[in-house]
């Protein structure tokens, strides 16, 4: 029990680097854009050099990312328009994993303050060790309804 | 002249003094409970037996509310008018572990796990083959009575029959365009279980 907590296995690794990116999103802006940049950038870290990020939800608009740059002006422009967004990743299962590659499923969940519907989305993590760090190879949405 | 009172007196006065507070009780068989009421109503008469009590009682609605009766509330109009935005239901898992799901039911669909669950209605069964014309649904090639739908937008859906495992549900608010209702063709182990609550009867 101990040795587990001291040496975390891979799948608890991944599921706190989701966890732990969902955080560093849903932190506040400061106002400041050297504060938003440096946590897009924070964000932008999670993702490995080569990624892309696919998400088509019902009601939400649609995203389709492959760029490092793309993905900080993405982020930039949230924090400066979003009215208090907040996202969650719930109910994380890891459908895979090798010693290099990782598939988690979750369900992504945002919620803008002031509106009654809530975006759900439920997203397929493909993640990748690189130099001893898992990183976000892909993020694609995946269908509850076909 | 001094009166002496008897020391058995003495404890029966003071016994009896305590039991107009409620500090203690006495029994027709005479025996004395020293716990004080207040004591007595919060943590009982035995505290070993009171916890023992309590860890039952929450282990009970831990399982009750955890595995067989699911509380959600709902967010989103997709099943007005039958179920309210903000309204609270109860999601039965029980009915499902001994028969199939049955057409017109309100279930809850989860998604990779139940903190967040879909509430939407089956309108059609494994292998029928479903149709929508002019917001009208066909059911191999008979129009299904649906009078909970009030409004519905012109849908269209081609034919298309379902497999063996598969459920066609739907909101029951088709007033917008079929593009942005969340619904669709689930699978059978995707539907968790039936809502307690199923809407009001139509007036």
């Amino acid at each position: 029990m101990a040795l587990r907590a001291l040496i975390p296995s891979d799948e608890r690794r991944v599921h706190a680097l989701l966890a732990q990116m969902v955080r560093e999103i849903n932190e506040q802006s400061r106002g400041g854009t050297f504060s938003d940049l440096a946590v897009a950038n924070r964000v932008a870290d999670y993702f490995g050099p080569e990624f892309e990020i696919r998400i088509n939800a019902t009601g939400a608009p649609e995203l389709d990312i492959s760029d490092r740059s793309e993905l900080i002006q993405m982020l930039l422009s949230a924090r400066k328009s979003r009215r208090g967004v907040k996202v969650s990743l719930l109910d994380p299962q890891t459908v895979g994993i090798s010693k290099t590659n990782a598939v988690v499923e979750a369900t992504g969940k945002a919620e803008v303050s002031g509106e009654t519907d809530v975006f759900v989305s439920e997203l397929r993590f493909t993640l990748v060790k690189i130099d001893r760090r898992w990183r976000i190879r892909k993020v694609e949405t995946i269908r509850t309804f076909e | 002249m001094k009166q002496f009172v008897a020391p058995a007196k003495i404890f029966q006065d003071r016994i009896t003094e305590l039991c107009y507070l409620g500090a203690v009780s006495v029994f027709e068989s005479g025996h004395v409970d020293l716990v004080p009421l207040w004591r007595r109503v919060l943590i009982g008469r035995n505290p070993r037996i009171t916890l023992l009590r309590a860890a039952l009682i929450g282990l009970v609605c831990w399982v009750t509310f955890q595995h067989v009766l699911l509380p959600v509330r709902i967010s989103g109009i997709s099943m007005e008018p039958t179920l309210r935005n903000g309204s609270v239901n109860l999601i039965n898992r029980l009915p499902y572990c001994w028969r199939e799901p049955r057409r017109g039911e309100i279930v809850a669909i989860r998604t990779t796990g139940t903190s967040v669950m879909y509430l939407k209605r089956i309108v059609a069964m494994p292998n029928e083959t479903v149709e929508i014309r002019a917001g009208r649904v066909f059911i191999n090639g008979e129009p299904l009575a649906e009078s909970y739908v009030k409004n519905p937008d012109p849908w269209e859906m081609p034919p298309r029959r379902l497999g063996r495992n598969e459920y066609l549900v739907f909101g029951d608010n088709r007033s917008m365009p079929m593009e942005l209702h969340v619904a669709g063709v689930v699978r059978r182990d995707r539907i968790v279980g039936k809502a307690i609550w199923q809407g009001r009867p139509d007036p």
